[in-house]
């Protein structure tokens, strides 16, 4: 099942990215994380971004060169760094603003579940961000 | 230094004046002696500051150095540390900010930044990453904090950014003037802003778009998630996220210690409406530091429909309790309108509270009365912009009690009003309030903890108390290079085992609080330097004269004798001699003897 987000409960901690990085890049960078949190500290608004697996996957179609896959519509995504240009086609495509570039290797990401044990819902105290069931 | 465990190995320094930036390599000697946060401001101030610089010339230095795990994964360590000569006391300051600056910083590449001078125009320093520039802050000078941040971030574009921001009473250099990041996180005592003020500079703003790294990842996720559960989301942690801080207040009050009417009384008849119970109740959601599963802040909606992340306890006792307001809309009004113009809400609400008390008892009439809502936020707005009666209370509660004769009335230390724990109280919180380097604090020393309000040791005796307020101060000291907040209660071994899985090298117990030890004794040798000494070190005539007038702690005073055996027998265990002053075989024991020749 993929991500489920309650943005009522996101206490803007930004330990989601962070395990997010850590996990798939072996450092602490929120700018490679596939999850992203927004935070606007004066109205105290915070909200929590990944990617859901949508039903329509825009991103899927958006992709010039068929780097974007899934086994079904309620798997994760799966990008092919081999085929992935980076032309980055696949970012405005998703709605979510979900999809997003990593600069160090110039490839697209989106949340792939960790392959089964996502990290950030193991670091998300407050609960905000859930495997969805 | 090269990159070095989780170090960047660089340092930015920005020099106002000549308009110079630069990057300069981290001194790899002090990072092993001093860590980070804490350690690494004292040791540059102690380098970089002449003594006997005025804190508002030119010639002052602003240091600020992130804790040694800013931006790792590890609770609470986002957070900053910002240094300078203070212009409220003349002291070393160091004071500290939540919020993600520090992790901001490091993720741009810094382990620090040492700034110098004075702009000619106003100026905000913004960094990107390795580019760093001085930029033009006119548009936002006079400008209230909110408004200014409302406006760096449309200039920096997308993106997150991260800023430390002066409001318009540190423009009007009031020495008690705070620094706020993220628009509710201040770096609050001691006057950063009037710093920043004299500098003309209005924020130093950062974004980062690289890594922190650690020497072993898996080992190190391995060891930090061990410490979660043995360590940081343990009962002793945990009210942070059920309660915050409001928690003390009603605590406080059962103890006798809860600051009220100008400190006259222990217990506030009014606090059920400014309690844990009462912020509760105009709660919306918690608010997290970065990096932090804590999330101790409460953001709040009063019921005239104005938001704020708190009241924390301090202001609910300084600006609560001390100036005799128990409304929480109130409270949250003037919680605003200091974080909003730059204030430091601890400062603020002594000195009203010490107008309130010279009018009530007669010895001046500053037209402010206990309970007076209107006048209370009236004059937050004349101390930031110095008019009217803010012309005399925004020089700080000690100039007030000199020029009108409340000498006895006033409650600080070295010139820094007192925090909300009333030494009457909690005798060793006496002691902590008056050995502490940048005068009256509560962070140093919370012995009042265990004194009085959640357990119970000789409140009203200074027995033992040298040696716990001692403890306490070096493990704070070498807490706050991490720097772990306050609200983790971690242990020396603890901080050696997420310090070792850091950098690689192997700590113990024992040398990390050796350094905490070490710091303790540079920011001694820093006031001693500038003429401070035994004679600042003693609680204000209040303590020994003035009983609280009700509550558990009503009719006790210190004695000077106690008093002044307490403070001997701190000197002795510190291996200070009867002066104070730090022994050559003490310093020789931390490696600091190269600071005194």
């Amino acid at each position: 099942m993929p991500l489920k987000f309650r943005n009522a409960l996101c206490t803007g901690c930004h330990l989601c990215e962070l395990a997010c990085s850590a996990h798939h890049f072996g450092e602490f960078a929120p700018s490679r994380a596939r999850i992203r949190a927004t935070v606007r500290p004066q109205e105290g608004d915070c909200r929590v971004m990944a990617c859901f697996s949508c039903p329509e996957a825009p991103c899927i179609a958006a992709c010039p060169t068929g780097a974007i896959s899934r086994a079904s519509p309620r798997q994760p995504l799966s990008i092919d760094p081999q085929k992935c240009d980076g032309c980055q086609a696949c970012i405005p495509a998703c709605p979510y603003g979900a999809m997003y570039f990593d600069r160090p290797t110039g490839k697209a990401i989106a949340c792939d579940m960790c392959g089964g044990e996502p990290q950030c819902v193991l670091y998300c105290y407050p609960e905000a961000v859930v495997v969805a069931g | 230094m090269a990159q070095n465990g989780c170090y960047t190995g660089k340092v930015l320094r920005a020099d106002l004046t000549s308009g110079r930036i630069a990057s300069e390599p981290l001194r790899e000697d002090w990072a092993r002696d001093f860590i980070g946060g804490k350690g690494l401001v004292f040791r540059y101030l102690y380098e970089e500051l002449r003594p006997g610089t005025d804190p508002l010339s030119p010639a002052n230095v602003v240091v600020i150095f992130p804790g040694l795990l800013a931006g790792t994964i590890v609770a609470t360590t986002a957070r900053t540390c910002v240094g300078t000569r203070s212009p409220l006391t003349g002291t070393i300051l160091d004071s500290y900010v939540g919020g993600g600056f520090g992790a901001v910083l490091r993720y741009a590449g810094w382990d620090g930044i040492v700034i110098t001078g004075q702009a000619e125009r106003p100026v905000y320093l913004f960094i990107e990453d390795d580019r760093a520039e001085l930029r033009d802050a006119s548009p936002i000078w006079g400008k209230p904090i909110w408004e200014a941040e409302n406006w760096l971030e449309e200039q920096a574009g997308p993106g997150r950014i991260v800023a430390l921001t002066a409001g318009p009473a540190g423009e009007n250099l009031v020495p008690f003037a705070c620094l706020t990041s993220e628009a509710y996180r201040q770096c609050g005592r001691g006057g950063l802003g009037a710093v920043f003020g004299s500098k003309r500079l209005k924020s130093v703003v950062v974004r980062g778009s690289g890594a922190v790294r650690v020497p072993d990842m898996a080992a190190f996720l391995e060891t930090y998630r061990r410490l979660m559960g043995s360590s940081l989301l343990t009962e002793a942690n945990l009210w942070a996220n059920t309660e915050g801080t409001p928690m003390i207040v009603d605590p406080a009050n059962a103890a006798g210690l809860f600051p009220t009417r100008g400190f006259t009384q222990g217990e506030f008849d009014g606090k059920d409406g400014i309690n844990s119970a009462a912020v509760q109740a105009a709660l919306i959601r918690k608010r997290a530091c970065t990096n932090c599963p804590l999330a101790c802040g409460r953001l709040t909606r009063s019921r005239r429909g104005e938001i704020l992340e708190g009241p924390e306890y301090e202001t609910i006792g300084l600006g609560g309790g001390n100036c005799g307001i128990g409304n929480l809309d109130d409270l949250i009004a003037y919680n605003r309108l200091c974080d909003n113009l730059g204030l430091d809400t601890i400062s603020t609400g002594n000195v009203i509270g010490l107008a309130m008390t010279m009018t009530e008892e007669g010895i001046h009439d500053f037209g402010l009365r206990y309970g007076d809502a209107e006048g209370y936020l009236r004059a937050v707005e004349d101390i930031a912009y110095r008019r009217g009666i803010g012309e005399d209370l925004s020089r700080g509660a000690r100039y007030v009690a000199q020029k009108y004769g409340g000498e006895e009335v006033v409650l600080e230390i070295k010139g820094l009003e007192f925090p909300a724990y009333d030494p009457r109280g909690a005798f060793g919180m006496g002691l902590a309030y008056a050995t502490s380097e940048r005068g009256a604090c509560h962070l140093r020393s919370f012995v009042v903890a265990n004194e009085s309000l959640f357990a119970t040791y000789y409140p009203d005796s200074f027995q033992g108390k040298p040696q716990m307020v001692i403890n306490d101060q070096n493990l704070n000291s070498v807490k706050w290079t991490g720097i772990f907040c306050d609200f983790w209660a971690i242990n020396a071994q603890d901080i050696a085992t997420l310090f070792s899985a850091a950098t690689g090298r192997a700590f113990t117990a024992e040398e990390v609080m050796r350094i905490g030890d070490r710091i303790w004794n540079v920011g001694r040798l820093f006031n001693l330097r500038e003429g401070f000494g035994r004679k600042d070190d003693y609680p204000p005539p209040a303590l020994f004269k003035r009983p609280l007038r009700n509550g558990k702690a009503a009719g006790k005073v210190y004695t000077m004798e106690a008093y002044e055996a307490a403070l001997d027998e701190y000197y002795a265990l510190r291996g200070w001699n009867r002066e104070g002053i730090p022994t050559p075989e003490k310093l020789a024991a931390l490696g600091l003897e190269s600071l005194v020749q």
